[in-house]
C-alpha cells in the first residue's frame, strides 16, 4: 500500500513539473522583435526582396544621372515617371522602385519631376478648390499654368525563374528607358540584372 | 684609384634612386587604396589591388579591383560620398553583394550620387 501511494505521488509530482514546464516555456516563447538596418543584405528568401530594391533603384538612378540629355542641360529637365510594369510572376509593389528612383533623383537636383498621372486628380483638385471663388484671386494658383514634362521614365521588370528539388535560381531584369515625350525617341536606356540562388 | 670608381658609384647611386622611387611610388599607391577604403568583419583575404577615380559628365566615378585570395565568401560593399570640405554629401547607401570566385578578381564601380561629391570611400564587408 506505502509503495502504491509513493508511487501515486510520484507521479503526481512529475505531471506537476510537467505542466509547470509547459507553461513556463509556453510564456517564455513570445516572439523577439528587434529593428534592423534597412541598409543590410536581406537573405531570407530567394524571392524579391528589400536588397534587390535598393540595388535596382540605386543603379537605374545613378546611370540616369549620366544621362547627356540630363547632365547637358543648362536647368534641370522636368520629368515624369510612368508605372514600372511588373512582367514577373510574383507580386512586386513597382511603386517602390519609382518612387526611389524619383526620391534619388530629385536630391541630385540634377531633374524635377511633373505630378504623374496616378496623382493628378490631387492636382486638379486642388487647383479646382483655389479657384472656387473662396480664395484670394491673387495668391490662389491659377489654372492652365502647369507645366508639361519633356521627358518620361518607363520599363519594366521580368524574371526567369527555374527551379528542381534541390535549387531555385531567379534572374530579374529591370530595364527603364527615357523618352522624349514631344519626338518619342529613346534619350536613355540600361538595365540591371540580379541573380539569386537559393540550395536546400 | 680605379677608373672605374665613378662610373661604378653612379651606377650604385642610380640602383639606390631606383629602388627608391620604387618604395616610395608602392607606398603612395597603397596609401591612396588606404585613405579610400575601409575593411570590416572577415576581409582579411580580400585586397583591393587597384582604385582610381575619374569625372564622367560632371559626376565622380569610383572604380576599384578587388581580388579574392581566400575561399569564396560572401562579401558586401557600398560607396560613402564627401564633398570637398570633407563633409558627408548622401547618406548610407545599401550594402551590396559582392561575388568572388576563389583567385578571381571584380571590379565595382561607384557613381556619386550628386555634383557635390568630390572624394569617396568604399567599406568592404564580409556578411
Amino acid at each position: 500500500m506505502k509503495v502504491e501511494k509513493f508511487m501515486q505521488i510520484r507521479t503526481l509530482k512529475i505531471a506537476f513539473l510537467g505542466f509547470s514546464s509547459v507553461l513556463l516555456f509556453g510564456c517564455s516563447s513570445a516572439p523577439k522583435i528587434s529593428y534592423q538596418d534597412p541598409n543590410k543584405i536581406e537573405t531570407i528568401s530567394v524571392e524579391y526582396g528589400v536588397t534587390d530594391l535598393q540595388m535596382l533603384a540605386e543603379s537605374m538612378t545613378r546611370s540616369l544621372l549620366q544621362a547627356r540629355v540630363i547632365m547637358n542641360s543648362p536647368t534641370p529637365p522636368l520629368v515624369t515617371v510612368a508605372p514600372v510594369k511588373n512582367k514577373t510572376n510574383e507580386y512586386i509593389d513597382t511603386s517602390l522602385i519609382t518612387n526611389k528612383i524619383e526620391t534619388q533623383l530629385l536630391k541630385s537636383g540634377q531633374v524635377r519631376f511633373a505630378v504623374k498621372a496616378s496623382d493628378m486628380a490631387n492636382q486638379t483638385g486642388e487647383l479646382t478648390r483655389q479657384n472656387s471663388g473662396m480664395y484670394n484671386k491673387e495668391t490662389a494658383s491659377k489654372i492652365g499654368n502647369m507645366d508639361g514634362a519633356k521627358y518620361r521614365i518607363e520599363g519594366e521588370i521580368s524574371s526567369i525563374i527555374k527551379a528542381d528539388k534541390n535549387v531555385k535560381d531567379v534572374f530579374y531584369n529591370l530595364t527603364l528607358r527615357l523618352i522624349n515625350n514631344e519626338t518619342g525617341t529613346y534619350e536613355w536606356q540600361d538595365e540591371k540584372d540580379i541573380r539569386k540562388q537559393q540550395r536546400r | 684609384m680605379n677608373p672605374h670608381y665613378f662610373t661604378q658609384q653612379i651606377a650604385k647611386f642610380s640602383s639606390k634612386l631606383l629602388i627608391m622611387s620604387i618604395i616610395v611610388f608602392l607606398s603612395a599607391c597603397s596609401s591612396y587604396i588606404d585613405r579610400h577604403s575601409i575593411k570590416m568583419g572577415k576581409t582579411g583575404d580580400i585586397k583591393i589591388q587597384d582604385m582610381k577615380s575619374f569625372d564622367r559628365n560632371g559626376l565622380l566615378v569610383a572604380q576599384a579591383v578587388i581580388k579574392n585570395n581566400g575561399n569564396s565568401k560572401p562579401v558586401q560593399y557600398r560607396f560613402q560620398w564627401f564633398g570637398d570640405k570633407g563633409q558627408r554629401v548622401w547618406g548610407d547607401e545599401a550594402w551590396k553583394p559582392l561575388v568572388i570566385p576563389a583567385g578571381r578578381t571584380a571590379m565595382i564601380e561607384g557613381v556619386a550620387p550628386n555634383m557635390e561629391a568630390s572624394e569617396y570611400k568604399i567599406e568592404l564587408d564580409s556578411y
